[in-house]
């Protein structure tokens, strides 16, 4: 049955590059404003899942719904208004690395909205508040460390006020405090915009810190979809393994409210 | 190893080649135009070129002159040396030595920047802000490289015929005037337009090639410096390999 207050959801998605099977059986949805994260090892598929729904691959297999729209069916004109809706942060920001920052974040105002320079000035400033870069407009992208790419990067996505926002490995490639501060941005991000969330990332301790549910992918499959506690009560030892993980490196007291 | 793969892999990339070539000449009638980025590469590829082709044009010139000298000196026709020197240029030298010298600088450039940005993801970032890459990146570097060239011949033969007049005007005291006289008396359009023309191509070549090379690149950095020298290597040959053919049309089509 169709549930409409689902912003995402995917059923039985395959993906196989060659001989190599990537995906062989996603599903999972996620309810408008809520924040999921995809979890797993690196390498088993979480990336391919992300760029799956943004519609910079094509599935072999199921069927992909974002905002009521089937993603893969979309012709090039529609992914585009598809697009404009969902934002992108990428693994490393993907800055565009021959502009400033504020012509990073103007990029998508420029591209795709009529308002003036002074209004898209407005905003670029708006949104290095957001993500607490207020000043570094000016700045080029080789000039920042990983997690100010990270945060630009995030400003750039939220630029054109996305319904949806697509997260890769929000926490990679980061020290620990960096890490925590994108997590809480993100969290914030959700509960004052109300945007869907969903993110893939490899750490179930940076996960647990925004998400409200959480899926485990191994294999190909989805093999738990629950809260952080359900998954720490997870039958599956390698789901018990990554829940645990989670325990030592960040206590449940921890998690930002 | 099987003796039929690098052959099999040069047809597939040929044929991928083709496949990037007509989407990309079908792209660029469709709307959004992006006048604004091909202006930008335009100034980049064209207008950055200018100090290496004002300078080598300039260089060429004067060694043709001196060349030409000393070779028509034992005829007693140095009388023939600026027309010698003109038609030199102009016909073929001029046309060719752009193409090889903007392959060379604007292959390695456009190679590099698109597998950099490939590698590091910012095409798919343009693809999630919903721009077209194909059109914004490509569509727009070939364009500017098909109206730079013939620009950027020009300059490069008129710095030419400058080069060797400065060096008539050092070795015999030639004039100007006479120079240019004597330079352009036996020239007709047709040694000047067809040889500018074929310049087309020439751009066409080394945008398409380079764009296509930089945009399909595979992940890392040896992927970068690869797209770069194939770039490089791959619009150079394709330059001369197509001035062959097009020398020998326009003789067919321009005889005398």
């Amino acid at each position: 049955m169709e549930r409409d207050h689902d912003a995402v959801r995917l059923e039985g998605v395959a993906k196989a590059f060659g001989d190599k099977t990537v995906l062989s059986d996603v599903s999972f949805r996620v309810g408008a404003g809520q924040a999921f994260a995809l979890l797993g090892r690196s390498g088993i598929g979480k990336s391919i899942t992300l760029k799956l729904m943004i519609g910079l691959i094509k599935p072999d297999r199921g069927r992909i719904l974002i905002g009521g729209r089937d993603i893969p069916k979309l012709d090039r004109p529609q992914l585009a208004e598809f697009r404009k809706e969902t934002g992108f942060l990428f693994q490393d920001g993907a800055l565009f690395d021959s502009i400033t920052v504020g012509a990073n974040i103007a990029f998508p105002l420029r591209r795709h909205t009529r308002k003036s320079e002074r209004e898209i000035q407005a905003i670029v400033r708006e949104k290095l508040r957001e993500v607490e870069l207020e000043g570094q407009e000016n700045k080029m992208p080789a000039e920042l460390s990983g997690g100010m790419r990270k945060r630009v990067g995030l400003a750039r996505a939220l630029a054109l006020d996305p319904k949806i926002l697509l997260v890769d490995e929000p926490s990679s490639g980061l020290d620990r405090i960096t890490a925590s501060e994108i997590d809480e941005l993100l969290l914030r991000l959700k509960e004052k915009r109300k945007v869907t969330l969903v993110a893939v990332t490899h750490n179930i301790t940076s996960a647990r810190n925004f998400a409200d549910q959480l899926a485990v992918l191994h294999s190909g499959t989805i093999i738990a979809c629950g809260t952080a506690d359900e998954l720490a009560a997870s039958e599956n030892p390698l789901v018990r393994q990554l829940a645990s993980e989670a325990e030592i490196s960040c206590p449940r007291k921890k998690r930002f409210s | 190893m099987n003796p039929f793969r690098p052959l099999k892999r040069f047809f597939l990339t040929t044929g991928e080649l083709a496949l990037f070539a007509i989407q990309a000449g079908r792209e660029s009638f469709h709307r959004p135009l992006e006048f604004g980025e091909t202006l930008n590469q335009l100034y980049e590829i064209g207008w950055r070129s200018l100090p290496l082709l004002t300078v080598a044009g300039f260089a060429i010139g004067t060694v043709l002159a001196l060349q030409t000298r000393s070779s028509m000196q034992s005829f007693g026709a140095e009388a023939l040396i600026p027309e010698a020197v003109s038609f030199g240029l102009f016909r073929d030298v001029g046309p060719l030595v752009t193409g090889l010298l903007v392959s060379g600088r604007v292959g390695a450039v456009i190679g590099a920047e698109l597998a950099e940005m490939r590698v590091t993801s910012q095409i798919d970032a343009l693809e999630c802000l919903a721009v077209d890459s194909l059109k914004y990146l490509a569509v727009t570097r070939i364009i500017a490289c098909v109206i730079a060239l013939p620009i950027l011949t020009n300059l490069l033969n008129f710095s030419g015929l400058a080069g060797g007049m400065t060096a008539e005007f050092l070795t015999s005291h030639m004039s100007a005037q006479l120079y240019l006289n004597d330079a352009f008396r036996m020239m007709s359009w047709s040694d000047y337009i067809p040889p500018t023309v074929k310049t087309l191509a020439f751009g066409f070549l080394i945008g398409t090639v380079s764009t296509f090379l930089g945009y399909t690149a595979s992940k890392g950095a040896a992927g970068v410096g690869r797209a770069s020298t194939l770039s490089v290597v791959t619009s150079s040959l394709l330059v001369i390999l197509s001035d062959v053919i097009l020398v020998k049309l326009i003789l067919f089509w321009f005889p005398g």
